[in-house]
């Protein structure tokens, strides 16, 4: 009863704060007054830009200059627009906010209630995409890409005139572009045959645990 | 049982003859442990059965020069090789050996030797492979990665694979 209380009680934790902290950023502050004197086109222009930005493309300054040189803004409040909503943006992903939340704590920031709509919707749209590209880029060490393999039976060599000595041998390529080729005994190889069952089950349990429910 | 011994597998050369007289002429109580120790060490390429202090002292202990005690020792590692190659029993390389005009109490050390250690070091031998990299000792790590720079909330199982080799 003590843990369940307490696992409740931490649940709650993660939806009372926003997602952005206990306190909106001072950039995020800063757009969303610039937001009362924005047009709906130079709105969607910004969030075209920001997710363009979010996706990897670049923007140098000439270009930032060009995209808002026909708006009603000035360069001062386009670049506090652009920062505001790329922050919030860049804040939701890494946290992996829900889109209901995500909308909850757009209204706590005293966004225009008809930008919230819009914001939302744009963020539902990249936000599966940029996960997959957050993990992709993830620091790993080299991975098995492609694995040959043969069976031998050894059977006579210059020391004995009859030795019946099966082996495998293996050619692995990694994702480093090496290649390492190499050869075991029958004793090893059902160690690592042993090893990669067990630690593929273990990943399997691992899923199941209720302690690690985060989702 | 016939009394055919198969082929001959110990040479007619006046080198091996030579050899086998100098073994003759060895200490009976000394033979055994000098093949013992000479078997147990022929399957590794880069140890030698003895050292070079360890040789000089078998100089003096058995009264022979260095020429001659290199002899019985090369000879005595082709002995077992023969034997191993041809996974003679027992029995039968006390014979090729007696056959050689190797004396009896020689073949006897030889045979017991052989019934011994024999069978290890023909699985030793076995083993060798020409490959160059042959896989020793596999370890592994399974991690779960909880978050990263840029993203929360992950449960990203992986598993790390560290091979050894010989």
């Amino acid at each position: 009863l003590a843990r369940s209380t307490l696992r409740m009680s931490s649940l709650a934790l993660l939806d009372d704060i926003s997602f952005f902290g206990p306190t909106p950023p001072a950039e995020v502050k800063k757009a969303v007054s610039v937001l009362s004197k924005t047009t709906p086109e130079t709105f969607q222009k910004t969030l075209v830009l920001v997710v363009n930005y979010l996706h990897g493309s670049e923007i140098d300054s000439d270009l930032f200059t060009k995209e808002y040189a026909e708006t009603e803004l000035d360069r001062s409040s386009a670049i506090a627009l652009f920062t505001g909503i790329y922050s919030l943006f860049r804040l939701a992903i890494r946290k992996r906010v829900k889109p209901s939340k995500f909308k909850h704590d757009l209204a706590e920031l005293r966004f225009p209630a008809s930008m919230i709509d819009e914001i939302t919707e744009t963020f539902k749209s990249c936000q599966h995409e940029l996960e997959e590209a957050a993990t992709d880029s993830v620091i790993r060490f080299p991975t098995v890409e492609d694995i040959k393999w043969r069976v031998d039976i050894n059977i006579s060599s210059s020391s004995t005139a009859l030795s019946l000595r099966p082996s495998v041998l293996m050619r692995m390529k990694l994702t480093n572009n090496t290649t390492q080729q190499f050869e075991m005994n029958i004793f090893r190889f059902h160690q690592l045959r042993y090893y990669v069952a067990k630690t593929l089950k273990d990943m399997q349990d691992i899923e199941q645990l209720a302690i690690l429910k985060i989702d | 049982m016939s009394e055919d011994n198969g082929p001959a597998i110990l040479p007619n050369t006046s080198k091996f003859k030579a050899a086998i007289q100098l073994m003759n002429e060895v200490e009976e109580s000394k033979f055994p442990l000098l093949l013992n120790r000479i078997i147990k060490k022929l399957h590794s390429k880069k140890e030698q059965p003895f050292s070079e202090e360890e040789k000089e002292q078998l100089v003096d202990v058995l009264g022979l020069n260095l020429s001659q005690l290199n002899s019985i020792l090369d000879s005595c590692a082709f002995i077992f090789e023969q034997a191993a190659y041809y996974t003679l029993h027992p029995n039968r390389l006390a014979r090729q050996l007696h056959e050689a005009e190797l004396n009896e109490t020689q073949c006897i050390a030889f045979q017991k030797v052989w019934k011994a250690e024999g069978n290890n070091f023909i699985s030793e031998l076995k083993e060798q492979s020409l490959v160059p990299k042959v896989m020793d000792t596999v370890k592994y790590q399974l991690h779960l990665q909880m978050a990263q720079s840029n993203l929360s909330r992950l449960k990203e199982p992986t598993a790390l694979f560290e091979q050894e080799e010989i």
